[in-house]
């Protein structure tokens, strides 16, 4: 009885000394699939309550550091597809494949903040964190919808050069998934409330929803991931132009 | 008729196994002249419907246009494009009639002389003012760089609008071309790399003018005045280079090309009397510099510097009969046949363009301002698409040419040409 006293009190004690970093650090290397590719519907809904819908598919690769997206619905946005490859040591590339143009037009990735079509997402949103570019502060753990959740703010360096002063994240403290993000605008003034699900696919935690909701503009864009498979041998070369060209069967 | 039995069974089996694919849009609309409210008499396409399907890595595609006249509600179909392409890990090829689109700038691209252009269709964006062109391509991608090589046997001039009173520039009647075009070989290659955080590319064409211009004359000059003028088409070859690349929030988009136009060899009369050619050696430039910036509000405003110059221009009249004779006899002001066609609005322009959506993508409003920085003249563009319910969007748009007192330059002559347009776009 007293040993198992000890543990719990060790565990608490360990828990609480974790610091934002090591939570992060944690989160960053939680086993994630090598490849994942999925269909994805986009529902863009406006302060009246009127909805758009966009539908998509997508593959990636590395926690999508990756990734390939081509449009399905609207029908006027058909066929145009999307590649992003980041890097660590230099700019992201970004390119678009525009059909009526048959052009594949290079984009900037500096313009982090602008919307990714029309939606409540920014690029920014849609590429990852890397850690060193980020300071981690933790909070008090908080319980969200019955569930324990590790509580951090998360500041962007200059060097992450991003269009947000910070962020304050709820971590799963079990799966270690970001279920709620809130995110604050350059003035400090919040912008973007965010809810995640997650399911388990294989051995792995992935994103069935993201919720979006721009406080500001009071706008919501809802993205639910469905056919979601990973591992599956998403091979690199897939991350080419010339595969913009061409809707995947 | 054994061919025909075997490609049509190709063509079953490849359908039962493969995915199909059909798209298009439906897109009637009115132009009307701003000085009076008359409606423009000109052609419009009222219907592109793209079929395709693919099978393993094998791509069957057709573009196919409807055009229909409200005059005299005519129509006629026509296949813009019909290829099979082909993915290989290596890259791709295609081969069939289709379009190609090179260059790094919007809209207007020095370096794109691949396909001729539908003067028809000028004003619109993207690829639906080119002609699709029976040719073979093939791009090979590697890590860093790409190749692409272009292969067309046969010469398409730019559909021109002749005889149309509605079209300010067009000619009364076709000219007759009396020197058909011998060598319809073109060829073009392209090599793209990143660099510095952006892309540069270097490509070379060489290919017949898409206008025809003067080859040969005939003496004297008739009594009314008029010379008796022989047309046909330049040989040209283009070296051009683009790039894009970053500053800042800003964007640069930049392309230039630098054309030599020579006479093609031609086929002389077998009386040559009175008879004279011409030898014409030109080489000349047009270029585009792109600044490009995305406002906060997602709203997208470009600038583009264009120009054109003749950098250098050889021109002498000679006759096959007697070549050492001295030929007097006027030479016609040099116009480029091939390039992007505002080259032949003014050779130095700036176009300012802006673009946003609102209203959560229901409103879209595209805005573009030329003005030429030659001699006064300008051509202001504003479109309005609202789209109330998915697939369906209804457009209002302006086109206003300003031009000056002098009734040549061509701002002036497309004064005429200023017009509302009202539409229904629907995507299937």
């Amino acid at each position: 009885m007293k040993q198992s006293f000890l543990l719990l009190v060790i565990f608490i004690a360990a828990g609480f000394s974790q610091t934002g970093r090591e939570i992060a650090v944690m989160v960053d290397e939680s086993p994630s699939p090598k490849d994942m590719s999925n269909e994805t519907t986009m529902v863009l809904t406006n302060s009246k309550g009127k909805s758009r819908t966009n539908k998509m598919l997508s593959k990636s690769v590395d926690g999508s550091e990756k990734q390939i997206t081509w449009f399905l619905e609207p029908k006027d946005d058909k066929g145009v597809a999307f590649l992003k490859i980041e890097y660590s040591d230099r700019d992201d590339e970004m390119r678009m494949w525009l059909p009526d143009f048959k052009k594949i037009r290079r984009i900037s990735s500096k313009r982090k903040g602008d919307s990714f079509m029309a939606s409540d997402l920014s690029y920014e949103d849609l590429t990852s964190r890397e850690l060193d570019k980020h300071e981690y502060e933790r909070k008090e753990d908080e319980t969200i919808d019955g569930v324990e959740c590790y509580v951090i703010e998360v500041i962007p360096t200059a060097k992450a050069e991003s269009s947000y002063l910070k962020h304050k994240s709820w971590i799963n403290k079990s799966t270690l998934n970001v279920v709620k993000e809130e995110s604050f605008d350059k003035r400090g003034e919040l912008i973007k409330r965010k809810k995640f699900s997650h399911k388990k696919v294989k051995q792995y935690y992935v994103m069935s929803q993201i919720f979006v909701e721009n406080v500001q503009k009071k706008h919501t864009t809802k993205v639910t991931f469905d056919k979601v498979e990973v591992d599956v041998g998403v091979k690199p070369t897939l991350f080419q132009e010339k595969n913009l060209k061409r809707l995947p069967r | 008729m054994f061919y025909k039995k075997l490609i049509l069974s190709i063509f079953i089996a490849g359908t039962v196994k493969a995915q199909m694919n059909i798209a298009g849009e439906f897109n009637p609309y009115v132009m009307t002249r701003t000085a009076d409210q008359s409606q423009i008499d000109l052609p419009f396409r009222l219907l592109s419907l793209d079929f395709g399907f693919s099978f393993e890595s094998f791509d069957f595609k057709t573009v196919t246009g409807v055009e229909q006249r409200y005059s005299t509600r005519e129509h006629s179909i026509y296949l813009r494009e019909a290829y099979v392409a082909f993915y290989p890990n290596w890259g791709e090829v295609k081969i069939g009639k289709q379009i190609h689109s090179w260059g790094a700038a919007d809209a207007i691209n020095p370096t794109d002389n691949l396909n001729p252009y539908d003067y028809y269709y000028m004003f619109k964006a993207g690829t639906g003012k080119k002609i699709g062109k029976l040719s073979l391509a093939s791009t090979v991608y590697r890590e860093n760089f790409q190749v692409e090589l272009i292969v067309s046997p046969y010469f398409t001039p730019n559909r021109i609008p002749y005889g149309e009173k509605d079209f300010p520039l067009a000619l009364d009647r076709k000219p007759l071309i009396k020197h058909p075009v011998k060598d319809e070989l073109e060829l073009g290659a392209r090599f793209q790399t990143s660099l510095g955080g952006g892309d540069i590319s270097l490509s070379y064409f060489k290919g017949t003018d898409r206008m025809p211009s003067v080859q040969s004359a005939y003496l004297p000059i008739t009594s009314n005045g008029v010379r008796n003028f022989d047309l046909g088409y330049r040989k040209t070859t283009v070296l051009g280079s683009d790039f894009v690349t970053f500053l800042g929030d800003f964007t640069i988009r930049a392309e230039g090309a630098l054309y030599n136009t020579k006479n093609a060899s031609i086929n002389r009369p077998v009386n040559t009397s009175g008879y004279l050619e011409i030898i014409q050696d030109v080489i000349y430039s047009q270029y585009v510099v792109q600044l490009e910036y995305t406002t906060a509000t997602d709203i997208m405003v470009s600038g583009q510097f264009i120009g054109s110059k003749t950098i250098d221009e050889k021109n002498q009249w000679f006759m096959p009969k007697s070549p050492s004779d001295n030929i007097e006899f006027p030479v016609l002001p040099f116009n480029p046949g091939m390039g992007t066609p505002f080259a032949m609005f003014t050779n130095k322009a700036a176009l300012i363009s802006s673009s946003g959506v609102m209203m959560d993508d229901q409103l879209e409003l595209i805005g573009s301002l030329m003005i030429n920085l030659n001699e006064s003249g300008s051509m202001l563009s504003i479109a309005l698409g609202y789209s109330p319910w998915i697939n369906w969007k209804f457009e209002l748009g302006t086109t206003q040419f300003n031009g000056s007192n002098n009734p040549l330059n061509p701002f002036t002559l497309m004064q005429d040409f200023n017009h509302v347009r009202m539409g229904i776009l629907y995507n299937f």
